[in-house]
């Protein structure tokens, strides 16, 4: 762990009036799991946006030394920057198996995609065995999985997570963060953003903790689990 | 596994010999009919409106139903492939070379409509939402407008003497290459970018999805098609007035795709082929007949609100990998 992958320098986000983000500074090692916390409207959601230039933004954000300023999504997201974004946003009218080769767009490495496709399978049999379904009649579970499966396809370097336990069953909460841990075991590096703090900073090696637009804390998942406010504003101790 | 395989190349090398055997069969069909005048004329002239209503039915398709965008303009593309067509064979070809050189006047005509296409395009979407609508209903009616008053084309009394030089295998021929690559592109990696921003073009982009280009290339490709009806078109009435081109021309091609289904290329033939038989049927009715329409549409509607085929699709014009996983 010493190269960084991502610098989030000064960062601020407006919606017209709304200050959303007002200078975030945030720095992401190569390898890691950064767990990203806060309340309901914090701006977890516009810091991941803002990464893969989905919204405007002041301050800057490097991925691997390179500034991501004025580039459009699918050119950021082909840099290696995969984004889940919230709520999924499977492609509902098609099959499980467009979903996936969709995610795969932009990629020309054949032999990746077709091992990447085996490794999704594998973290996901229930997907093999719903291939041809159409995805809006998957279950909830079986839509995250999709949207985990999508992301591994698209095969970023750093994947941003936005809070994918949502609306999930504890066991299946458990089973997505298995896989999270799984995938950033074969490289990635892992932005998650959740409001299930606990679980994330189980499996994170740092955190965060934003507040009404600002980092309030940061550190190592340790520290953060045994820090007083922590305990009592997002782990309900 | 291997076993997998060789049943998947069972199914390509089938569907080739199918695709193979319909085409050779339409063709040498219409050829027969042209040649040897084997149906009635009438009967030959609602054909070819079929063939060239397909065309049509499938180029807006393209961009309602499988892409998810609303043009109601397109009417404007199929003049500009008319108008072309028609002026390069009156003023340059009006003579024998005419019949030999005419289906290079008709891909002219196309390909002409594709380069307006993309000057439409390029502005619309740069903002998404109904902002492609308006472009092409101003666009539909600026053309519309704009003949009107150049005399050189015949201003708002028409364009006329061209030879008929559309017959029935002209119109199978294009018929054919129509569905053959509109099938192609939507199925392929391009079709299915396509596809992704219909369903949601946010999440289509975060898949690394070119979502400008895909729309711009899709667009110009559906105007090229309504561009070489429109050149069809031109040669089967021998006339052409602004009039042809009006916002009811293009409303009749919208209906043809809600009627036969959106996002289905069986789903355009279906529709295009109902529509305007139905059409014919109905003319001994008169002025009835656009009660009588309109009111079927809406049963339509009420019954079957996603049109005859609604997003489903002949297993035919579907990739044969997708059978292939089905079956196995
Ligand atoms: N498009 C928008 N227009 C106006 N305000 C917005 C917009 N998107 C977000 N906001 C506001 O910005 C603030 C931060 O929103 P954001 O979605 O980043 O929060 P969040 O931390 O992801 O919250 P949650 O945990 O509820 O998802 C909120 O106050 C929200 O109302
Ligand atoms: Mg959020």
């Amino acid at each position: 762990m010493s190269n960084y992958i991502l610098n989030i320098d000064n960062l601020t986000v407006k919606y017209g009036k709304i200050s959303a983000l007002n200078g975030v500074k945030l720095n992401v090692y190569e390898g890691e799991i950064i767990a990203l916390i806060g309340a309901n409207g914090a701006g977890k959601t516009s810091m991941l946006k803002a990464v893969s230039g989905m919204i405007p933004y002041g301050g800057n954000i490097e991925f691997q030394g390179k500034t991501l300023k004025n580039k459009a999504v699918h050119q950021i997201v082909s840099l290696g920057i995969t984004h889940v974004p919230e709520g999924r946003r499977i492609f509902g009218n098609l099959t499980v198996n467009e979903n996936l080769t969709i995610a795969a767009w932009g990629r020309k490495d054949n032999s990746g995609i077709k091992e990447d496709r085996s490794r999704v399978f594998k973290l996901f049999p229930r997907l093999m065995e719903r291939i041809d379904q159409q995805s809006s009649t998957l279950s909830g579970g079986e839509q995250q999985m999709l949207a985990v499966g999508r992301a591994i396809l698209t095969g970023g370097k750093l994947i941003l997570l936005d809070e994918p336990s949502m609306g999930l069953s504890p066991i299946f909460v458990k089973e997505i963060f298995k896989v999270i841990k799984e995938i950033n075991n074969d490289g990635a590096t892992i932005i998650l953003v959740e409001q299930n703090a606990n679980m994330a900073l189980q499996i994170a090696n740092r955190g965060y903790v934003l507040e009404t637009g600002s980092i309030k804390l940061s550190g190592s998942t340790e520290d953060l689990l045994n820090n007083p406010l922590v305990k009592e504003a997002y782990l309900g101790v | 596994m291997s076993e997998l395989f060789n049943n998947f190349d069972k199914i390509i090398k089938k569907r080739l010999i199918i695709s193979i055997i319909i085409f050779a069969a339409g063709m040498t069909l219409s050829l027969c009919i042209h040649q040897y005048n084997i149906l009635d004329q009438y009967i030959q002239l609602v054909m070819m409106y079929v063939g060239i209503n397909i065309i049509l039915t499938l180029s807006l398709n393209l961009i309602n139903g499988y892409m998810g965008e609303f043009s109601v303009g397109h009417a404007g593309f199929m003049a500009v492939g008319a108008y072309v067509s028609s002026m390069l064979s009156v003023r340059f070809f009006n003579n024998d070379i005419g019949q030999i050189v005419f289906p290079i006047v008709v891909l002219i005509g196309g390909i002409c409509a594709g380069f307006v296409g993309l000057i439409v395009a390029v502005p619309s979407f740069r903002i998404r939402g109904d902002y492609l609508a308006i472009v092409t209903l101003s666009f539909n009616m600026i053309v519309k407008s704009g003949l009107e008053n150049v005399d050189s084309v015949g201003g708002a009394r028409g364009f006329l003497g061209m030879s008929r030089l559309t017959t029935l295998p002209w119109v199978m021929l294009w018929t054919f290459i129509a569905v053959w690559i509109i099938r192609n592109f939507v199925n392929s990696s391009y079709g299915r970018g396509v596809l992704s921003i219909r369903e949601d073009e946010t999440a289509s982009s975060l898949m690394t999805v070119n979502t400008q280009k895909i729309k711009v290339r899709a667009f110009m490709l559906s105007s090229f098609f309504a561009g070489i009806a429109g050149a069809l078109y031109a040669h089967l009435i021998q006339f052409i007035s602004p009039r042809s081109f009006d916002l009811i021309k293009s409303t009749e091609m919208l209906i043809m795709v809600y009627l036969g289904g959106i996002g289905s290329i069986g789903g355009s033939i279906l529709g295009a082929s109902v529509y305007t038989i139905l059409l014919e049927l109905l003319r001994p009715l008169g002025i009835w007949r656009m009660v009588l329409m309109p009111l079927l549409l809406v049963i339509l509607m009420i019954y079957r609100p996603n049109g005859i085929m609604g997003l489903r699709e002949f297993s035919f014009f579907k990739p044969a990998i997708d059978r292939f996983l089905r079956n196995k």
